[in-house]
C-alpha cells in the first residue's frame, strides 16, 4: 500500500508540475480533473470503510465536485470565451518548468524538516500536498487570465484538502465541509468578479485593472 | 445652576459595579467635577441638537456616538475606559467634521483633524502606560499613589497630559487643526465641538493634575505661559479673519488661553502654598469653562443661523444684516459682550476671579514669586483689549453697515427652532451674569477635588467672592437702570421730532456705496501690523502699469505663523518620504498575491527550516 501510495504522490507531483509549464488552456483543465480525480479518490484508498453513511457520501460529493463539476464548469466557462486554445502564461515554458522544479525541490525539503504527529503513509505525501498549494499560488501570480486564476484556486483548494488528508485529521469532515465551502465562495466570488470586468474592461486580462490604482 | 454639584456632595464616591475585560475594567465614577462636566455635555447637548434637528440620521447617528463619547470619558474611573471614550469622541467627531465630504476642503480639513487627534492621543497612551507601570493598575483610583513618584516621572506625565490634552483642547502651539476644522463643520456640531468637547481635554488634563498630588511651581508657570501664548496668538489670528466661523474658531483658542491660565495660576498658587489664589484660579477656570460654553454655543449657533440664511461664511460679502435678521443679530451682539467679558454679562465675573487671583499674587507675594502672576495679568489684559477689537469687528462688519453682496440682501430670519437654542444660552448668560452671587459658594465641592485637604479655605475664599460677584451684579443692574432710563429720556425727547437717519458708516456722507465701508482686513490692519511675528501678513499685488492702466489688486491675508513655518515643512517632508512607498502600490493583482506567497514562503522556511 505505501508503495502504491508514493507512485500516486509522485503521480500529482508530475501533474503539478505540468499545470505551471503548460500554457494552453484545455490541457490545464484535463490536468486539473485528473489532479481532481486522484485527490477526491484518495479518502477511499486510505480506509477500509467509511465512518458512516453520511461520510461515505461526503466523500463521494468531494469527487464529484473536483473530478467532475469544477473541471466542465471551467470547461463551459472557457469554450463561451474562446480561451481553449489560447496561452497566457507571463513566463517562457522552460523558466517555469525551472520554477516548477525548484519549488518541488522546495516541498520535498520541506516536507522532510516536518515532523507530524501521525507519520504519513508515504514520505511524498506531505511535499505533494505542498508543491500543490504552492503552484496554485504560482499559477494565479504568472497567469493573466481571470479565469486561469480561478483554476489557479481550484487547485490551491486540492492542495489544502490533500494536506488535510496527510495530517490525519481527527474531524475530516469538518475539513473537507470546509474546503469544499471554501471553493464554492471563492468560485462564486471570481465568478462575480470576472462578470464585473468584463462589463467594465471588455476584456479578461487581470493586468488592466492596474488601471484602478491611485 | 449646577444641579449636580449638591447631590454629588453626598453621593461622592458612587462606583457601579466594574465589568473586567483584559488590562482593566469599565468602571464608573460620577464626583463633583464630573458632574459638572457632565452639565456641560447634557445642557449643550441637547441645545445644539435642537439646533440641528434637520440633520440626515447619519449626523445624527455620530452626533449622539460624540455625547456618548463625551460622557464615558468624564465617568470613566479606569484609563482603559477613559481612552475608550475619547477613541469614540475622537472618532464620531472625526465622521461629523466629515458631513459634508463631498466637498475637497472638508476633506482636507477632515483629515487634518484626524492625523492631530491621534498625535495627541499617542501622548495619552504613553502617559497611562507610565502611569500603570509606576502603580500597577489602569485604575484611577489606583493612580492616587502617583504622588510619591520621583520628581522626573511626574514631570514626564504632567508633559505628556498637557500635550495630550493640550492637542484636543487647541494649546498654542498644538492648535493649528482647529481653525481648519471647526469652520467646515456643521453650525450645531462646531458649537458642540468647541463648547464641550474642547472643555472635555481639559477635563482631562485637571483629572490627572488630581492623581499628580503637590504641583511644582514650574507647573504652573508652563501652563500660565501657554494661557497667555494661546490667548494671544488666537486672538490675534481671530482679530484678521476673513472667515465669521475660523474667526470665532480662533475666538475658542484665546478663550482656552484664559481657562489655563486660570489653572496655572491654581497651581501656582498650591505651590507657594497661597490656597485663596490657587482657589480662586480653579474657581475662575472652571467658571470660565461653563462662561465659554454658554456663549461660544451661542456664537457659533449665531454663526450658523448667518450661515444658513446667507449661504456664505465671508466676512466681505456680508454686511447690514442686523436689519434682516434682527433677533440673531442681538444674540450675536449679546454674546460678543459676554465673551470680551464686558462688565454686565458672565464673562466678566470668571475673567475677575482670574484676575483677583493673578493681581493677588501679583501684589503679595515676593519678588521673583510673584512674576508668573503678574505676567498673567499683563497677558490677561492685553487678551480682553484685543478680543473686544475682535468682535467689534465680528458684529460690526457682518451686522452693521450696508450690504456688501447678494448673499445678505437675500438673508432673512431664520426659524425659531435655531432661534430658541440661542435664547436659551443667553438667558443662562444673564443667569451666571446676575446670580453668581449665590451659587459661587457651590463651587467648592468641585474646586475641592481639585484642592483637597483645604475645604475651609475654599469654602471661605469662595464665600468672599461671592459677595463681590453680587456687589458687581448689583452695579450692573444700577447701571442698566441707568442705561433704561436715559433711553426713556431719549425716546421722550425725540417724540413728535423728525429725526433723519444716515448710513452708518458713512461719517456724515450719505451717498456711501457699499464698497466705501472698511473690509475685514482693513478694520484690523493696524492691530494686525502690531503683532505680525504671531500673525505674518501676506500681500499680493498686482501694481498699476503703464499710461493707462488696465487692471490692478491689492490682496491682504494673515498666516498662522506655527501653521506655516513649523507644520507645514514638517509634513510636508513626512509626505514626500512616504511617497517613495507608493512604488509598491503598482496596481497589478498577480504581483501583489507574489508578494503573499513570497512572504509566506519565507515565513514558512525560517519557522519550520531552521528553527530546529
Amino acid at each position: 500500500m505505501p508503495a502504491r501510495m508514493t507512485s500516486a504522490m509522485a503521480t500529482l507531483l508530475c501533474v503539478d508540475l505540468m499545470l505551471i509549464s503548460f500554457s494552453r488552456f484545455r490541457i490545464l483543465i484535463y490536468l486539473l480533473t485528473v489532479q481532481g480525480i486522484m485527490i477526491g479518490a484518495m479518502p477511499f484508498l486510505l480506509r477500509d470503510a467509511p465512518h458512516s453513511l453520511f461520510g461515505y457520501g461526503l466523500m463521494v460529493l468531494s469527487l464529484g465536485l473536483r473530478g467532475v463539476v469544477f473541471p466542465w464548469l471551467l470547461l463551459v466557462a472557457s469554450r463561451k470565451i474562446k480561451l481553449l486554445q489560447q496561452g497566457d502564461c507571463v513566463l517562457p515554458h522552460a523558466t517555469a518548468m525551472a520554477l516548477g522544479m525548484g519549488l518541488i525541490m522546495y516541498c520535498v525539503w520541506l516536507g522532510s524538516r516536518l515532523s507530524l504527529p501521525v507519520p504519513p503513509m508515504s514520505s511524498l505525501m506531505l511535499p505533494a500536498a505542498l508543491a500543490t498549494i504552492l503552484m496554485g499560488l504560482m499559477l494565479i501570480v504568472t497567469r493573466r487570465h481571470a479565469l486561469s486564476q480561478v483554476l489557479g484556486y481550484v487547485v490551491l483548494e486540492n492542495g489544502i484538502s490533500l494536506l488535510g488528508i496527510s495530517l490525519h485529521v481527527e474531524e475530516e469532515v469538518l475539513v473537507e465541509l470546509g474546503t469544499l465551502l471554501d471553493v464554492f465562495v471563492g468560485v462564486f466570488v471570481m465568478g462575480v468578479m470576472i462578470y464585473h470586468i468584463r462589463q467594465e474592461f471588455d476584456a479578461l486580462d487581470m493586468d488592466q485593472l492596474s488601471e484602478l490604482r491611485e | 445652576m449646577l444641579p449636580g454639584a449638591n447631590e454629588t456632595r453626598e453621593l461622592a464616591l458612587s462606583s457601579i459595579d466594574a465589568w473586567h475585560v483584559p488590562y482593566g475594567s469599565l468602571s464608573f465614577n460620577l464626583d463633583a467635577l464630573s458632574a459638572f462636566f457632565l452639565t456641560l455635555i447634557l445642557l449643550l447637548g441637547v441645545l445644539t441638537a435642537v439646533f440641528g434637528k434637520n440633520s440626515s440620521g447619519t449626523t445624527w447617528f455620530f452626533f449622539i456616538s460624540l455625547m456618548f463619547g463625551m460622557t464615558l470619558v468624564v465617568l470613566a474611573a479606569n484609563a482603559l475606559l477613559f481612552l475608550f471614550g475619547w477613541e469614540i469622541m475622537s472618532l464620531a467627531s472625526y465622521f461629523l467634521v466629515t458631513t459634508r465630504h463631498q466637498e475637497p476642503g472638508v476633506r482636507a480639513a477632515g483629515w487634518t483633524y484626524l492625523v492631530a487627534t491621534h498625535l495627541g492621543t499617542i501622548f495619552l497612551f504613553v502617559m497611562f502606560f507610565l502611569c500603570e507601570q509606576k502603580t500597577g493598575s489602569f485604575d484611577f483610583h489606583a493612580f492616587s499613589s502617583l504622588s510619591a513618584q520621583s520628581p522626573e516621572v511626574l514631570a514626564a506625565i504632567f508633559a505628556c497630559a498637557v500635550i495630550g490634552f493640550g492637542t484636543k483642547a487647541g494649546f498654542a502651539p498644538f492648535h493649528v487643526w482647529l481653525p481648519d476644522t471647526y469652520p467646515e463643520t456643521p453650525s450645531h456640531v462646531a458649537a458642540l465641538m468647541s463648547a464641550v468637547m474642547a472643555k472635555i481635554a481639559i477635563y482631562g488634563l485637571l483629572r490627572m493634575l488630581t492623581f499628580l498630588g503637590e504641583p511644582e511651581a514650574w507647573w504652573g508657570i508652563t501652563l500660565i505661559a501657554i494661557g497667555i501664548m494661546s490667548g494671544l496668538s488666537g486672538i490675534i489670528m481671530a482679530l484678521s479673519q476673513k472667515d465669521l466661523k475660523r474667526l470665532i474658531a480662533y475666538s475658542s483658542i484665546e478663550n482656552i488661553g484664559i481657562i489655563t491660565i486660570g489653572i496655572g495660576l491654581g497651581l501656582l498658587g498650591m505651590a507657594y502654598q497661597a490656597t485663596g489664589f490657587a482657589v480662586l484660579g480653579f474657581a475662575g477656570a472652571l467658571l470660565h469653562i461653563l462662561n465659554h460654553a454658554l456663549f461660544k454655543g451661542l456664537l457659533f449657533l449665531a454663526a450658523g443661523s448667518v450661515l444658513q440664511a446667507t449661504k456664505t461664511r465671508l466676512i466681505d460679502d456680508l454686511g447690514g444684516l442686523l436689519r434682516r435678521m434682527p433677533i440673531t443679530g442681538g444674540l450675536f451682539l449679546f454674546g460678543s459682550i459676554a465673551i470680551t467679558a464686558l462688565p454686565p454679562l458672565n464673562g466678566f465675573i470668571s475673567e475677575f476671579l482670574i484676575y483677583l487671583s493673578a493681581l493677588g499674587g501679583g501684589l503679595t507675594l515676593r519678588f521673583p514669586a510673584n512674576l508668573p502672576f503678574l505676567a498673567a495679568v499683563l497677558g490677561l489684559a492685553l487678551i480682553g483689549g484685543l478680543a473686544l477689537a475682535a468682535f467689534a469687528k465680528a458684529f460690526g462688519l457682518v451686522f452693521l453697515g450696508r450690504a456688501r453682496s447678494e448673499h445678505s440682501t437675500r438673508a432673512s430670519e431664520s426659524g425659531i427652532w435655531m432661534l430658541l437654542p440661542m435664547v436659551v444660552l443667553a438667558l443662562c448668560c444673564v443667569a451666571i451674569a446676575f446670580g453668581s452671587g449665590f451659587f459661587l459658594e457651590e463651587f467648592a465641592p468641585i474646586v475641592g477635588v481639585l484642592l483637597p485637604h483645604h475645604s475651609a479655605a475654599t469654602e471661605m475664599t469662595l464665600q468672599a467672592v461671592a459677595g463681590q460677584a453680587f456687589a458687581i451684579a448689583m452695579l450692573s443692574g444700577i447701571f442698566l437702570a441707568v442705561l433704561g432710563i436715559l433711553a426713556l429720556f431719549r425716546y421722550l425727547l425725540l417724540r413728535g421730532r423728525v429725526v433723519q437717519t444716515g448710513v452708518t458708516w458713512g461719517c456724515g456722507y450719505t451717498k456711501g456705496t457699499p464698497k466705501m465701508q472698511y473690509t475685514s482686513t482693513s478694520f484690523s490692519e493696524p492691530l494686525s501690523l502690531l503683532f505680525s511675528p504671531l500673525a505674518a501678513m501676506k500681500t499680493e499685488v498686482t501694481a498699476p502699469s503703464g499710461f493707462f492702466p488696465s487692471a490692478a489688486s491689492l490682496q491682504r491675508h494673515v498666516t498662522d505663523t506655527f501653521r506655516e513655518s513649523i507644520y507645514l515643512p514638517i509634513f510636508l517632508r513626512i509626505s514626500a518620504l512616504f511617497s517613495h512607498f507608493r512604488l509598491i502600490q503598482h496596481g497589478r493583482l498577480r504581483l501583489y498575491v507574489l508578494n503573499v506567497v513570497v512572504t509566506l514562503l519565507v515565513l514558512l522556511t525560517w519557522k519550520i527550516g531552521f528553527s530546529s
